[in-house]
């Protein structure tokens, strides 16, 4: 062993030594001013100063140029690199590229130690990387040649580029300026994070989801002060780590009044007291104002409790969902009429006038136009439940089996249901979205349901009622451990999710608090969390910003043996 | 009886064969860039999906080509994925000087994001041709396909797959099997010679 390090010392030594020695031997060679907004373009869109896509020569000849050959691609957005199929992405921020590689645990502990990586990984990781700081004329040589100052060859996933000195030059200036200044919302002590909640959500939800994540700051603060006060037997690593681990600070940002007015006091809570992201919350609504504002900030805004999120994007940004919401269930609900057996041939939407009801409505009309042109749909909305009672009367009158019936509307409302139970349809195919039937959820449902027992279908973005949920178990205890009341499970249970991929996510920052690197590192390991099962899976990838992308269709189940019976399978729309 | 030992005899050559093997490219600069193995996979009956939407059996599709060629990747994957497509298309050329009975078959490690529509941009990203059919299906189906070739990545997350690809050269020959990043040059060679042995093999029983 200790051979292997003494000669995997000298291999460094001699490495480093080569490197002065190109250093100073290379030519003093006059690069240009760089212009760092420039390399930006460079750096994140493969854009030269001469507005011509650059070029680069990967493995075996293999040509890349523009989008294929942009820094971001491997280096992501922070500089910080990563590791996707086994290889080892070094980071490229400032403070890595012009100072001398040094030999900083922490700096590899993430991709050492808290990945599950496969040995080549592994091995990757640990080479010896003794270089000198970079120069502006080093990294033209890294660049064209693949050659780091000690001379060590790169990796052949790092292609060669064929960059005149103007372009190495813009580079050198960005990659001086990418990730130098920590991002706001964090100090020396503690990291800010804030959860947002509006006017005229369920008080009892809200005060549920805010009492979780109390309790969450206050249970990873004392562990925090025990490792503090136990440097020598801290949990793993302790001392090494201390310097990089903060104090968490809860922010709660109330909002009231009109969406339009939400902006400016987002704004204001950021400037009195800037967030390092927001996790979790619940609005009144579109979340869109809110996801705006994040964006506009490059503030993560994680998981919000929302059916309707901002999805002009269709990906990047620094919003990211559990799931589409309402859009996802209009999908699905396009896909299981297009592989109905008994497909009616009309179809009737009734929906009320808020987000809740227009916004899927439109979407469906869309969908069954460009899936099922021969399915004839009306769309009819309504503003009041005594006008969509009147509506579903009518409806039941006639009874008509090859007309569906699909109704969205407001959620946390029994109008829907009532409305329907009393409506006499029988024979016409209904469809609603989950939240109509979800605080109806009981194991003997089939007395509640019996009227529609056979024509009622549920879409469901959701795990099956009756899965079984490993980790939601262990998290119910810790709940009642802290005598938090169970009393509303689903948003108690993803409220904790969230705050546990904040806490993940961070430890794999360590001390480099960087807005950006912490979205990297969410997309990253979102797989491999443990989760409470409300949904079946979740993954992410790189720009992904959707956790659970698909959903089933429920019916009653008659028997009562089963609160639902699955009439489709896992719909990926 | 005596056929199979007979089988097992020719796939012990093989690994015989493999294990001598040193990658050209390998001994060029002195590290391996990946790594080659033989084994006897059991292709799964699973239903997969294309990019025009067809539901593909998978286990037929593999069946009733003479040779197989199948990689693993994700549209949204940034790093090594864009590398291996390329790698794939590079040797197509090579590919067809050998022969034109053969498909590469590109299967999704993302198939919840990857939709056909993605698939299908995805194809024309790469300039993949006819030749290379890509591929996606439900999470249960691609899962239990990764499974059946030993491709599970680590920690149930696919950002921590690593590389691979799987030569199947005649329809009675062994899966070679291809860890790490191969170039289209490296893939055209490792074909010629599993094609010899799957031809050796062939002479055996």
């Amino acid at each position: 062993m200790f051979k292997y390090c003494a000669h995997i010392q000298i291999k460094c030594l001699t490495a480093l030594f080569a490197g002065l020695l190109l250093q100073f031997s290379l030519p003093v060679q006059a690069f240009p001013q760089g212009d760092a907004a420039k390399g930006k373009k460079l750096y994140e869109q493969g854009v030269g100063h001469n507005g011509e896509p650059v070029y680069a020569v990967g493995q075996n000849g293999l040509t890349f140029q523009g989008e294929d050959a942009t820094c971001l691609r491997c280096h992501r957005r922070s500089g910080f690199g990563g590791s996707e199929g086994g290889y080892y992405v070094p980071p490229i921020a400032a403070g890595f590229v012009y100072r001398p590689s040094r030999r900083d645990r922490n700096d590899r502990f993430r991709a050492a130690f808290l990945e599950a990586q496969n040995i080549q990984h592994w091995v990757r990781v640990r080479m010896p990387r003794a270089r000198p700081a970079y120069t502006t004329a080093t990294l033209a040589e890294a660049l064209r040649e693949g050659r780091n100052p000690s001379g060590t060859e790169f990796d052949q996933l790092m292609p060669r580029y064929r960059l005149d000195d103007r372009d190495v030059a813009n580079l050198a200036a960005y990659l001086a300026t990418l990730s130098k200044a920590a991002s706001p919302g964090v100090d020396d002590h503690f990291l800010h994070i804030a959860t947002v909640v509006s006017h005229g959500v369920e008080p009892g939800a809200r005060d549920s989801m805010l009492a979780s994540m109390q309790a969450y700051v206050k249970w990873y603060n004392e562990r925090l002060y025990s490792d503090i006060a136990h440097e020598s037997s801290a949990r793993a690593y302790g001392m090494d780590v201390r310097s990089s681990t903060r104090l968490w600070k809860l922010h709660v940002w109330e909002l009231d009044g009109r969406q339009e007015k939400w902006r400016d006091q987002l704004a204001l809570y950021q400037r009195q007291q800037p967030v390092f992201a927001v996790v979790n919350g619940m609005v009144n609504g579109s979340w869109a104002p809110v996801a705006d504002f994040c964006d506009e900030m490059e503030l993560p805004c994680l998981f919000p409790l929302t059916e309707l999120p901002q999805r002009e994007r269709e990906s990047g940004g620094y919003n990211f969902y559990y799931t589409r919401g309402l859009e996802l269930e209009a999908d699905i609900l396009g896909v299981y009429l297009k592989n109905m057996r008994n497909r009616p041939e009309r179809v009737i939407q009734l929906h009320d006038t808020s987000r809740y009801g227009v916004e899927p409505a439109s979407r469906l009309a869309g969908q069954l136009a460009a899936r099922l042109p021969e399915i004839r749909i009306r769309t009819i909305a309504f503003d009041t439940p005594q006008e969509l009672e009147m509506l579903l009367r009518g409806l039941g009158e006639r009874n008509e089996p090859d007309v569906g019936i699909v109704i969205w509307g407001e959620p946390d409302s029994d109008s829907i249901l009532k409305a329907l139970l009393h409506s006499g349809v029988k024979d016409s195919p209904v469809f609603v979205p989950a939240h109509v039937i979800r605080k109806r959820m009981t194991r003997n449902n089939g007395d509640l349901l019996s009227p529609l027992l056979g024509n009622l279908h549920i879409t469901w973005p959701f795990s099956l009622p009756q899965a079984y949920q490993a980790d939601a178990f262990r998290v119910r205890g810790w709940m009642r451990s802290r005598g938090l009341p169970i009393n509303h499970e689903q948003v108690q249970l993803l409220s904790h999710y969230g705050m546990n991929v904040l806490r993940d996510s961070t430890r794999h920052l360590f001390e480099h608090y960087y807005r950006d690197y912490l979205v990297e590192r969410i997309e990253h390991e979102v797989e491999s969390s443990q989760h409470p099962g409300i949904y079946p899976s979740f993954s992410l990838g790189p720009e992904q910003r959707v956790m659970s992308k698909g959903g089933y269709v429920l019916t009653p189940d008659a028997t009562g043996e089963n609160a639902f019976n699955v009439a489709a399978d896992w719909i990926v729309p | 009886m005596l056929r199979s030992s007979l089988i097992s005899a020719g796939v012990a050559l093989v690994l015989f064969v493999t294990i001598s093997y040193v990658p050209a490219g390998a001994q060029a600069h002195n590290q391996p860039e990946y790594a080659r193995s033989a084994h006897a996979y059991r292709t799964p009956a699973v239903s997969l999906i294309d990019a025009r939407e067809h539901t593909v059996d998978f286990a037929a599709a593999v069946a009733q080509e003479e040779m197989v060629i199948i990689s693993l990747a994700f549209t949204s994957c940034t790093g090594t994925c864009p590398v291996i497509t390329a790698n794939l298309v590079q040797a197509l050329p090579e590919l067809k000087r050998i022969g034109n009975r053969y498909r590469i078959f590109l299967v999704s490690l993302d198939p919840e994001h990857d939709t056909p529509a993605r698939l299908r941009e995805y194809q024309a990203r790469f300039n993949t041709g006819e030749k290379i059919t890509l591929l996606t299906g439900s999470r249960t189906a691609i899962h239990d396909l990764l499974r059946a070739y030993n491709a599970i990545y680590p920690g149930g997350n696919k950002m921590n797959h690593q590389p691979l690809t799987l030569i199947r050269a005649g329809k009675n020959a062994p899966w070679i099997r291809l860890e790490g990043l191969v170039s289209g040059s490296d893939l055209a060679r490792e074909v010629r010679l599993a094609i010899e042995q799957a031809g050796a093999i062939s002479t055996i029983y």
